[in-house]
């Protein structure tokens, strides 16, 4: 038991997108959807703020926030999105209808759908290894499949600024327990009531 | 924010909800899907070496592996690496789909009979009969080997140069071309290489960010976060650790964007900034003086010699390497000028003297006016005040000097060395202004400054040995000593030696095109050569032409063989270059790729490369990285289509050259002794390659591991297994190589003088050889030159006319990845800023132009004229259009990349610089205009 949360240090974000990259190789996100825009678990969005030559740059890295109270989850008509032992948020494709009411409830816009022309080029392009069999509604896992083997998820383990720290919240000496409990990292949006567990530096 | 289109997606479940089972449900909770059968093998952990720019990350590949078959799943950082310390970027990232990009080409081809170069007309063909092809035309034109050219491109000159050299040697051709070098990062290294004699042909050292306190960048956005990792991650970690940082950068660049100060400053004039900062750190004493009297030739006495510095004691001699018997410094102690040893990392050592930074006022010496190289440093920027700065480069004057005041007063304080960026005649000027402030702050082989790389330190106390014993005292023992040689050395060692000299014996009396093309320029338009020309392509259009000439000989190319570069594109001049593949003086092009590039269009025969995935490779130090660890590569694919590596090929075509007899006994002699590996067992297994038994990068591998193995006191099977296991051996630390060997504390650097040089003795030397430059001024000068015809430096654009600025995204390198299908979605979810030109809102307003506008912009100087459109942000001056590079390919077969953003090989010309050959990229204006 565990409780999996994240840590986005907005300052240290480089805006490489290695983390897009990185997630989109294990999970075989379609980066090939709607002429290569691409459906993305984790995205890195350009901020740019102010007048020439006080002008700022921000790269915003979201993912789903795996709320303990989350709006995706109560609306699902078929439990298919369901919290797992250590706080992830998940979805059982084989219960999954498609509805796609989650994604409509989900304030933070972490979910899309897996749709049956994506599974073909997911197929074109991973050969047999291709992950995705059946169309459903996708969203990050915190690469939960990465975590029974022991390695961190695959956007922060390679996130070269640091600005994607993984860990558990209940590990109080572990290095994000110490930044939310600090009240260094806050999580976006805290009024809506989802209560997520990703905290921002901002 | 929410998607509220249900496409497809609805239709499939309302198809579902109506008793069309399509899902299958079951109890069971999963991702994926659990009854979905799983592809049958094991995973297993590979560790290999990124290939996707010259940063050349540690990652370990997982790789599903059943029986023989191979398939690459994953790529992450080596955790074990302190290199890139476990991570990658983007494009580390997306390595399986480079090699299994649907666009690849699998087989070879040859060009259609009666088809055109450039129309694309191809049939497949097997492996034999493209050789059988190329013999045919060699035999038919009677090719010799200088008559060929070697295109050794990205992945050549950063991954497989002992294969380059070991063809040249094998069949005795002078001819390589090492660029995109030249074009990438040459000019940029260039000030610093002379200034600390650093300079391994693509990458050069590290900064130890970690521990900096101040970091300014002048441009370089590409070695920071545009992204090179191992940098990338020292930045990180020095922010973190509260390091201060300023970014010189005409647009907010990716760093600029994570620094402390952005000084948008006016593209061109980064070397009056720098000046003005030399100034205010001597001005006011902020400076080290103990190193620089001790370690550097900021002492040594100095005269005019026609309009030119030249050192006292310094050899005149043109013909030779500029190693001197000794130099002079004034001694403040005893009041006299003193003699110091002409090769060495420290002028005191055990003496009692005090070398003056400062000469005494109308000191003379062997009857002329003498001053220190100080002494003419400081009379280069006394006038450089703040106020006259801060006009030239169009900013406040208060920047100028905070900049000063944190470089100078804090420690540790440095300057990055420098990467691509927008190019002008004075670039190693302002790069050689950028490394003597980074000298002057005591940032050399330092806690927080620049660290030399275990290679260096290794090369340098086995040169410095040899050369202390007397046994170089015959020419040809230091021409060979100094080619073998690290750093800036190794360099001039092999161009003035081997390369220009035209007396190599290796090459039968010829020298490179260059020097037939130098010759050709003097004697015709009394022009000067371009001295620092190691494997640059400067002549290569007057050598197919059949201008050049040599000991009275026609020097014509008749062959060019194009390994992994795109000259199309990668060396500007997009006309230049197509109008020479077509000439029909090129009897035979050949191109070797991994892609259809532009290039392969123009070719008679493509041979199809493997990538890095596929392949093993010899035993490398982890490049520029500050500790010393030993890694190799392991394959991770099994074979795709009927493809062979690159390295096979050179074998391959040395046969062709030579009529089945290449010469692997020299090709091995050349390997051994840039590598230091066992002279019998390379010449062993160089054979077995020669001949066709075993790829030439299992000869390497094998040769590495039995040389490395012993030094290891391991067997190469222990030592393969140990590889195999982490990826990378750690050997030595950081902290231990600059106890053992800190440069220049303990061992010369490789320069000349041996001391980090404020007044560079091979620009000296150049003065000598070439005539007097600005452009290699041995210490530093400000060249006014201008933008175009009457545009001087305080020139400013006015209606429609702006400066040009260009760089690169994070997730490209240039053009070799712009059609990875994972990549260029990335890119193109923010397309705007990547495809179109940069425009400031009020330029925008006042030319009337919206986001997205189409324009034509035109380079002034040239007359070029490209399409485009605009993208308005405040990222950007006023007075510049800033545009990516990385974009512009036209082969249509590239499905993802082709016809993309802008190719800027059709705004710039092939218009050389005049100290490294590299592309003017930036002098000159556009005109914007709608259409």
């Amino acid at each position: 038991m565990a409780r999996y949360g994240m840590v986005m240090n907005v300052h240290a974000c480089l805006g490489c997108r290695a983390c897009m990259a990185a997630c989109s190789e294990w999970n075989q996100t379609p980066f090939w959807a709607e002429d290569f825009k691409g459906k993305w678990r984790t995205r890195v969005t350009e901020i740019e703020e102010g007048k020439f030559p006080e002008v700022k740059r921000y790269f915003f890295p979201t993912i789903c926030m795996h709320c303990e109270n989350p709006p995706c989850h109560s609306v699902c008509p078929t439990e298919a999105t369901y919290i797992n032992k250590d706080g992830i948020v998940l979805i059982d494709y084989d219960l999954c209808l498609g509805c796609g009411y989650c994604i409509e409830a989900c304030p933070y816009d972490a979910r899309y759908e897996y749709e049956l022309d994506d599974l073909k080029q997911d197929e074109f392009y991973f050969g047999e290894d291709a992950r995705h069999h059946q169309a459903h509604v996708d969203k990050c896992t915190f690469c939960v499949d990465r975590l029974a083997e022991g390695i961190e998820p695959s956007c922060s383990a390679t996130c070269v600024g640091h600005a994607r720290i993984f860990g558990d919240l209940d590990d109080p000496k572990s290095e994000i327990a110490q930044l939310v409990s600090t009240g260094k990292a806050k999580p976006l949006g805290e009024y809506m009531g989802a209560k997520p567990k990703v905290y921002y530096i901002k | 924010m929410v998607s509220l289109n249900r496409r497809n997606f609805l239709k499939l479940s309302s198809l579902a909800a109506g008793g069309l089972m399509f899902f299958k449900p079951t109890a069971k909770a999963s991702i994926y899907t659990p009854h979905w059968k799983k592809p049958a093998g094991k995973i297993k952990y590979l560790p290999n070496i990124c290939s996707y720019c010259s940063t050349a990350c540690d990652i370990v590949v997982r790789t599903r592996v059943n029986g023989k078959f191979m398939k690459p799943q994953k790529i992450d950082g080596n955790e074990k690496s302190t290199y890139n310390r476990g991570r990658i970027c983007a494009r580390g990232q997306s390595g399986p789909r480079t090699v299994y990009n649907p666009d690849r080409i699998k087989y070879p081809l040859i060009r259609v009979e009666g088809s055109e170069r450039g129309e694309w007309k191809f049939k497949k063909a097997t492996w034999k009969e493209a050789m059988d092809y190329i013999r045919k035309k060699i035999e038919e034109n009677k090719i010799q080997p200088h008559e060929v050219a070697v295109f050794a491109g990205q992945r050549a000159c950063a991954y497989e140069k002992l294969g380059v050299f070991a063809f040249s040697a094998s069949i005795g051709c002078p001819n390589i071309v090492g660029s995109p070098m030249q074009h990438c990062v040459m000019a940029e290294h260039a000030g610093a290489d002379v200034t600390v004699g650093t300079m391994i042909t693509h990458d050069e050292l590290l900064v130890d960010m970690d521990n900096t306190k101040v970091l300014l960048t002048v441009g370089s956005n590409a070695a920071i976060a545009g992204i090179s990792v191992s940098r990338a991650v020292r930045f990180a970690k020095g922010r973190q650790n509260k390091m201060t940082v300023i970014a010189l950068d005409p647009r907010l660049s990716e760093t600029a964007a994570k620094a402390d100060k952005w000084i948008p400053i006016k593209p061109g004039s980064d070397m009056a900034f720098l000046m003005a900062i030399i100034r205010l750190l001597i001005k006011n004493g902020w400076y080290e003086d103990e190193f620089l009297r001790r370690h550097t030739n900021a002492p040594f006495l100095i005269y005019d010699n026609n309009g030119a510095p030249f050192a006292f004691g310094q050899n005149t001699n043109p013909d030779q390497f500029p190693f001197s018997q000794n130099y002079y410094v004034y001694d403040e102690i005893s009041g006299e000028v003193v003699p110091v040893d002409g090769f060495t990392n420290d002028n005191i050592g055990n003496k009692k003297i005090k070398p003056a930074l400062f000469a005494p006022k109308d000191l003379t010496f062997q009857g002329k006016p003498a001053k220190t190289a100080f002494d003419y440093l400081w009379e280069t920027v006394k006038d450089a005040t703040p106020e006259w700065a801060a006009k030239v480069c169009d900013i406040p004057k208060e920047d100028i000097e905070e900049t000063a005041e944190l470089l100078g007063r804090i420690r540790p304080a440095t300057v990055h060395p420098g990467w691509m960026d927008g190019r002008y005649e004075d670039v190693v000027q302002s790069r050689k202004a950028a490394a003597i402030i980074n000298v002057l702050v005591g940032g050399v082989d330092s806690v927080g400054g620049w660290v030399f790389n275990p290679e260096d330190r290794e090369g340098m106390e086995r040169f410095t040995k040899a050369y202390k014993s007397g046994k170089l005292n015959n020419p040809m023992a230091l021409m060979m000593a100094t080619a073998m040689a690290p750093g800036l050395l190794g360099v001039i060692g092999k161009l003035e030696g081997m390369m220009l000299s035209g007396k190599f014996p290796l090459f039968r009396g010829y020298p490179h095109f260059n020097r037939a093309y130098y010759d050709y320029q003097k004697e015709k338009y009394g022009k000067k050569a371009i001295p620092f020309s190691l494997f640059i392509n400067a002549g290569f259009q007057e050598a197919v032409e059949g201008k050049l000439k040599w000991n009275g000989k026609p020097y014509q190319i008749k062959f060019a063989y194009i390994y992994s570069t795109n000259p199309l594109k990668d060396y500007f001049g997009y006309k230049t270059w197509a109008d020479t593949f077509k000439n029909p003086n090129l009897k035979l092009v050949v191109v070797d790729d991994i892609l259809p590039s532009d290039v392969a269009a123009f070719a008679d025969v493509i041979l199809p490369d493997k990538t890095y995935l596929e392949k093993y490779s010899g035993i490398w130090i982890q490049g520029p990285n500050s500790d010393l660890g030993l890694r190799m590569r392991f394959p991770s694919v099994s074979q795709i289509g009927d493809t062979k590596g690159g390295d096979e090929v050179f074998c391959m075509l040395s046969n062709a050259l030579s009529h089945g007899r290449g010469d692997y006994g020299s090709a091995a002699m050349i390997v051994s002794q840039f590598t230091g590996w066992d002279m019998g067992k390379t010449m062993k297994e160089l054979a077995l390659a020669w001949k066709g038994k075993k790829p030439l990068y299992k000869a390497f591998r094998d040769t590495a591991l039995y040389t490395v193995s012993k030094k290891l006191g391991m067997t190469p099977k222990q030592l393969e297994e140990t590889l195999e296991k982490k990826g990378v051996l750690p050997l030595k630390t950081k902290e231990e190589l600059m106890e053992e060997a800190g440069m220049p504390y303990k061992l010369p650097v490789p320069t000349f003088s041996g001391r980090v040089e404020i007044y560079s003795t091979l620009f000296g030397h150049f003065n000598m050889k070439y005539g007097v430059d600005p452009h290699w001024h041995p210490i530093l000068t400000y060249i006014d030159w201008e933008y175009k015809k009457g545009a001087k430096r305080d020139y400013k654009p006015t209606g429609n006319e702006f400066f040009f600025a260009y760089g690169k995204v994070p997730e490209m390198t240039y053009l070799t990845t712009a059609d990875n299908p994972l990549l260029h979605s990335l890119v193109e979810r923010h397309k705007d800023e990547n495809y179109g030109f940069w425009m400031n809102p009020k330029a925008a307003e006042r030319l009337g132009l919206k986001e997205g506008d189409k324009i034509e912009v035109e380079n002034t100087v040239s007359g070029q004229k490209i399409r485009s459109f605009v993208h308005i942000t405040e990222m950007v001056r006023e007075d510049t259009v800033y545009v990516m590079s990385d974009f512009g390919l036209d082969n249509k077969l590239l499905k993802y990349g082709s016809g993309k953003g802008v190719d800027l090989g059709r705004l710039i010309p092939h218009r050389l610089g005049p100290v490294t050959g590299s592309v003017l990229s930036c002098q000159f204006t556009v005109k914007v205009r709608k259409i």
